[in-house]
């Protein structure tokens, strides 16, 4: 488990040791497997990091792991991991004061086509007949009358 | 700048452009009148016209733009004000900062977002920023290494919701095709978009700069900044930076000052207007099959000329300091960058009278193409200068003595030195301008090295440049020839770390076209003795090219004895401001980190997999 937390990024070892023992307390007999352990560990960060950002508590791996992304995204496994330990707490206040876009994978929005231009071709003689146009002043003006 | 002091300036450009090629012309017309003009000459007083009018473009470029630094100076920060947008709030402007990459190193690219990233936190101005890495990489492992770069990235800033990575399914349009799709995913929620390259660096406050300029002119649809190249530390990558940082600056503020309102596009750092870019700059495709037709490769050119066609202003934003890019590390990068440059460049052939653009577009397009075709223009020159003077010697030993006697006896008319120092002047006078202006910048000059070694280093290189021009012009001749003989070149990324070539790589890439040259240039020499001492340097630097090019690949380290003794220093290099100073922390932490240093076995890859809905990597 704590492997588990240390690759996650959580440095803090109180919040480490604080964290082992709840997932300890989460499970219903003694954790000999270690995958076992630490899929027991998945889950209690992946609840408690949902916690944290108001989110629903994940009920699929797949949930689980967003709501696991969107806290490592928000670098808070280094920077508050104690927000883990007490959701309701100041640090996870902080943590959701801070975090004001979208989340990890980003909105996907209405398409707004870009109209394609064109780029057909005027004859170069129509070309540098408006440019002389341009050129000499009494045309412009001429042309602008 | 008033509109019609505006108008003035570009008709006094036009002006001085027009009567330094009709001098040139004439004085060229009258050495070949000596000897009677035949249909061959004619033809070489043509090209010969039409290049001088080319380098003319760039010398008066340059004194424009000298002209205009130094009305800077002399007026001071209001002045200054015109090309480097001043103060005022953003009043909640949001803007997209995108990165696309396609088969980057991507650890190595998103260093240089971090280093940005990081500025701009600095000055508490994150809240209109949000950062987007564009991928359109096709290869699994590449795409993971992004995925993972962008992981950390996201981790170390804690910057999730700020920074996103999106990768298309498809990679249509190439680079241009991946900015519209981001348009027209997301653009609407943006009011500007800031174009990274792979290889940009911009600090904090030039970034708040260009969004209150934007903020201040609401007809300007794309701010470009001049990208000063830095962190090179190849011989090749060093001489490269140091040219530009001299003279590109002369060269940057020239077109802005010639340009205005109707600027140019380089493709990347710059800031662009989301409305005006997405009603004006959805790309078509042109006509036709590769490498002419299809999709638009040079996309910045056409896409500067159509926000203009929409009456969208374009300004150049020209600065000594916070844009910046890094530039290829050897010869054979560069080449190859110039290889996909050209073709796209070609393509405009085909635009330059597009329906509706300006005459300052055009004249962009125009320069574009020239910057490639006028290599095989000076090929057919010097082909056309030795076939005029042919006078092939018989192979007899008398003959041959007295034919190498000769050469200090050749009559030249007078004007031929003259022609001779004002094409030279020509080519060489804006970098002795670009010298004297730095020379005038005290802290500036303090940041060079002092002004002997400025001087010094713009000599070498002038050496450099010249010793390896005749390769890049038989080089860009057959980018040129290969493209319109229907020779597509494909998308390759560019390598952007150093890592020297070893000669047996450069002798199979370059060494046919050497001994083409050095060929030709024997030949040439023989068949028009006169013509001899013309063709010693190019036949030299033949000799000579690829050795130089195996040499200037290698890398200069911090001991070595040209960064010791300065030369070649730039004011990047030397006083690195704190955006660049942060890139190199990263560079040299991720360095010292090596591939061990990589976090393969992290459970966040494992969750990014399980939500993208594939299995994990490892």
């Amino acid at each position: 488990m704590e492997s588990y937390l240390l690759a996650l990024g959580v440095t803090d070892s109180g919040v480490r040791v604080a964290l082992v023992r709840a997932a300890v307390q989460t499970a219903a007999a003694d954790i000999g497997d270690p995958v076992e352990a630490v899929s027991i560990m998945r889950r209690l960060v992946a609840s408690r990091s949902a916690r944290v950002f108001a989110r629903q508590r994940p009920r699929s791996p797949e949930r689980e792991a967003e709501a696991i992304l969107a806290f490592a995204l928000s670098g808070a496994f280094h920077a508050c991991p104690d927000a883990l330990v007490d959701p309701d707490g100041e640090a996870a206040r902080r943590l959701r004061r801070r975090q004001t876009g979208p989340l990890a994978v980003v909105p996907p929005e209405r398409r707004s086509p870009m109209p394609v231009q064109s780029l057909r071709c005027v004859s170069p003689p129509r070309v540098l007949k408006r440019l002389s146009a341009r050129v000499r002043p009494g045309a412009a003006v001429r042309q602008r009358a | 700048m008033a509109a019609r002091a505006r108008r003035d300036l570009a008709i006094l450009f036009g002006a001085l452009l027009c009567a330094s090629t009709a001098t040139a012309a004439t004085a060229f017309y009258s050495v070949l009148l000596q000897w009677g003009v035949t249909p061959f000459e004619w033809l070489l007083l043509g090209l010969y016209t039409v290049l001088v009018a080319w380098i003319g473009s760039s010398f008066w470029i340059s004194v424009f733009g000298a002209a205009h630094l130094l009305a800077g100076r002399r007026d001071g920060p209001a002045a200054a004000r015109v090309s480097s947008p001043g103060d005022g709030a953003c009043r909640g402007a949001r803007t997209a900062i995108v990165m696309p990459l396609y088969h980057e190193d991507a650890e190595r690219a998103l260093d240089g977002l971090q280093a940005t990233y990081e500025s701009l936190a600095q000055l508490d101005a994150m809240d209109g920023f949000h950062f987007f890495v564009l991928s359109d990489s096709r290869d699994g492992a590449t795409c993971r290494e992004e995925e993972r770069a962008w992981l950390h990235l996201c981790r170390d800033l804690a910057a999730g919701g700020r920074v996103f990575y999106r990768r298309r399914r498809r990679n249509t349009g190439k680079k241009a095709g991946n900015i519209k799709e981001f348009c027209e995913r997301w653009g609407r929620r943006y009011d500007y978009l800031i174009v990274l390259d792979a290889d940009s660096v911009m600090s904090g406050p030039t970034i708040m700069r260009m969004v209150r300029a934007m903020e201040r002119d609401r007809g300007l649809g794309l701010l470009q900044t001049w990208p000063v190249p830095v962190n090179g530390t190849t011989l090749f990558a060093r001489v490269q930076q140091f040219a530009a940082n001299v003279q590109g600056r002369l060269v940057a503020a020239g077109l802005s000052v010639l340009m205005d309102p109707c600027g140019t596009y380089w493709g990347h750092n710059a800031i662009i207007r989301v409305e005006a870019f997405m009603q004006s700059c959805g790309l078509p495709r042109l006509p036709g099959r590769q490498p002419l037709g299809g999709e638009i490769l040079s996309h910045d050119f056409v896409e500067a000329a159509l926000l203009q066609r929409r009456g969208w202003r374009i300004r150049i934003m020209v600065e000594a300091e916070g844009s910046y890019e890094e530039g290829p590390t050897n010869l054979i990068e560069h080449a190859s960058r110039d290889r996909r440059w050209c073709q796209g460049n070609l393509q405009h052939i085909r635009l330059l009278f597009a329906e509706g653009l300006t005459f300052t577009s055009r004249m962009n397009l125009l320069l574009g193409i020239m910057s490639y075709v006028a290599s095989p223009l000076w090929l057919a020159f010097i082909g056309l200068a030795v076939i005029a003077a042919a006078r092939p010697p018989a192979f007899d030993m008398e003959v041959m003595r007295a034919w190498l006697m000769s050469f200090h006896s050749q009559d030249l008319p007078s004007t031929v030195p003259w022609l001779i120092g004002f094409t030279a002047a020509l080519l060489l006078a804006p970098k002795m301008l670009a010298v004297a202006l730095a020379g005038l910048e005290g802290e500036r000059r303090r940041a060079w090295g002092g002004f002997p070694v400025l001087a010094g280093g713009m000599l070498l290189e002038i050496a450099f440049t010249a010793a390896i021009a005749p390769l890049m012009m038989l080089l860009h001749t057959e980018f040129v020839a290969t493209a319109l003989a229907g020779r597509s070149v494909n998308w390759a990324p560019q390598q952007r770390d150093a890592d020297a070539i070893g000669f047996r790589r450069v002798v199979g890439l370059l060494g046919p076209r050497c001994a083409l040259g050095a060929l030709l240039a024997g030949a040439a020499a023989w068949w028009a003795p006169a013509l001899m001492l013309w063709m010693l340097p190019l036949l030299a630097s033949f000799v000579v090219a690829m050795p130089l090019v195996v040499w200037s690949s290698r890398e200069q380290g911090r001991g070595h004895p040209g960064r010791t003794a300065r030369l070649f220093a730039t004011p990047p290099e030397t006083t690195a401001p704190p955006v660049l100073a942060r890139l190199r922390t990263l560079r040299a932490r991720r360095t010292g980190q090596g591939a061990g240093g990589a976090r393969r076995d992290d459970p966040v890859e494992a969750e990014l997999s399980l939500v993208l809905g594939r299995e994990p990597a490892s």
